[in-house]
């Protein structure tokens, strides 16, 4: 099942809904839908992962370099319906110390 | 009417003209000599045929009834010889028979005799754009291969300078098995091993983000850096931050490595672990019950900058145990219904093997899951001895 991202903002929130695997090549996708994102006037991102199927390490490098953008503008960073497994290694790789994980 | 441009195309194509009345044969190299790349005449079709054999030309226009053999046998070994190249065949009404046999022959078009010079160059023109999209095809192929060709090159040298630099005279050692399969011809994940003057063994495992060759350059100052100064023996802690701040300062912002480095001091039987994103690693006592494990405490190596403190984990084991440990491709490989290996999987059958068979088991389940499904990142597992007394 291929990657596909939505993306809707209210405000100054911007939801992301993340959908299917996201390996090596969706991982660039990745990065051109969270490049698209005017920085400057967003508050929170939050990130649903509730239909995410893979999140290779490439998309977590493509989140983590997210991630170190929008706190550069202040933003917050929020991952919501995380699955289990991704949980596990959000976990391991110690994100949650960077950013709020909810499971799914 | 001939269009704008036609003149231009035909400049670019060479052409091979058979005609065996001599007058038309005359009147055609008149007309076409200055209008094409390089034009070509033959008597006859072996005359023609010759010529084709060692100009190739780009196109052929023959007449059929000729002596010897006639157009649509030449159009048959053009063909045979070079599918691609168009075959134009001038047709009187009264060889209108041939015409069945010119479609099998794969003529690509026909001129009606007597011969009108304007109808001639406009299906010059039509084939003459296949020719040059064929050649801008053949040229864009080679490129390829030849931009493939030194990409696999670069490829095979950075896999030779990695096979290198991973030390393999040092990971030969009787205390360690391991296994690191990856899934391109060169691994995002490493193993470094070696033992400090003073006897104790130093152990890493790597896994960097993605996999193939952007992951095993992003690999090259760790492996540095862990030999350098572990073969001076210096605290674990150094090591980490050491690799942290290269990570850090030398690579893009989303690449990261997650690793895992120890120190074993045999004689002390004390184990001391940094896990920075490695699945948690298990100590097993003789009979597969886990007796310590080293989770995951810190983030990957690049993440944060120089503020990053490496604590360290130390443990002394007190029975003969085995330090096991895997990166996560391993445990995230899916068989063939979508499922992943998983931890619990391998942990099972930890109490269900005797040490000397234990990492050949974990490896066989590992690969048995699978099956033939190729997994999707580099797979490593690694299994450490630990004697007791």
């Amino acid at each position: 099942m291929s990657m596909t991202c939505e993306i809707s903002r209210h405000a100054t929130t911007a939801c992301l809904i993340i959908k299917g695997n996201v390996y090596e090549s969706d991982a660039k996708i990745l990065k051109q839908k969270f490049l698209s994102l005017p920085l400057g006037q967003i508050k929170e991102v939050v990130i649903d992962l509730g239909e995410v199927k893979y999140f290779g390490s490439s998309a977590i490098g493509k989140l983590l370099l997210f991630y170190k953008n929008l706190a550069a503008h202040n933003g917050v960073l929020r991952v919501t319906r995380t699955p289990d497994f991704m949980a596990q290694l959000f976990s391991d790789l110690r994100l949650d110390s960077l950013f709020e994980i909810n499971r799914a | 009417m001939i269009a704008p441009g036609s003149y231009a195309l035909l400049k670019q194509l060479t052409v091979l003209y058979v005609e065996d009345e001599e007058g038309i044969r005359g009147q055609v190299r008149r007309f076409l000599a200055d209008k094409v790349g390089q034009l070509w005449c033959a008597a006859d079709g072996d005359e023609g045929l010759a010529l084709f054999q060692s100009h190739h030309p780009d196109l052929v226009i023959s007449d059929i009834m000729m002596p010897g053999i006639n157009g649509l046998q030449l159009a048959e070994a053009v063909k045979r010889f070079c599918p691609a190249t168009p075959v134009i065949m001038a047709t009187a009404f009264n060889e209108f028979e041939y015409l069945q046999q010119s479609i099998e022959t794969g003529v690509d078009a026909y001129l009606l005799k007597p011969l009108n010079l304007e109808a001639m160059i406009q299906s010059l023109c039509n084939s003459g754009k296949q020719v040059l999209r064929n050649r801008e095809l053949a040229e864009s192929r080679l490129r390829l291969q030849e931009y493939h060709q030194a990409a696999e090159e670069e490829r095979h040298l950075v896999a030779e300078l990695m096979a290198a630099m991973m030390r393999p005279e040092r990971l030969a050692d009787p205390q360690i098995q391991f296994s690191l399969e990856p899934t391109d011809l060169v691994s995002g994940d490493m193993i470094a091993l070696n033992r400090a003057r003073d006897g104790r063994l130093y152990l890493m495992l790597a896994d960097s983000t993605g996999h193939g060759l952007p992951a095993a350059l992003n690999l090259l100052p760790l492996n540095y850096i862990f030999y350098r100064l572990s073969e001076q023996g210096l605290p674990v802690a150094l090591l980490v931050e050491e690799m942290n701040r290269a990570i850090h300062e030398h690579s893009p912002a989303d690449r990261f490595v997650a690793a895992l480095v120890a120190v074993i001091d045999h004689r002390n039987r004390v184990v001391e672990v940094w896990n920075g994103g490695i699945p948690a690693a298990l100590l097993v006592n003789e009979n597969g019950e886990t007796s310590h494990v080293f989770n995951p405490c810190h983030l990957p190596l690049g993440v944060v900058g120089p503020e990053l403190t490496a604590d360290t984990e130390i443990y002394q084991w007190r029975e003969a145990s085995q330090l096991v440990l895997w990166s996560d491709g391993l445990i995230e490989a899916k068989n063939e219904a979508g499922e992943p290996l998983g931890h619990e999987r391998l942990t099972a059958l930890l109490p269900a093997t005797r040490p000397p068979e234990r990492f050949q088991a974990l490896l066989a389940a590992a690969r048995h899951h699978r099956g033939n499904i190729l997994p999707f990142d580099d797979c490593t597992l690694i299994l450490t001895e630990l004697p007791g007394n």
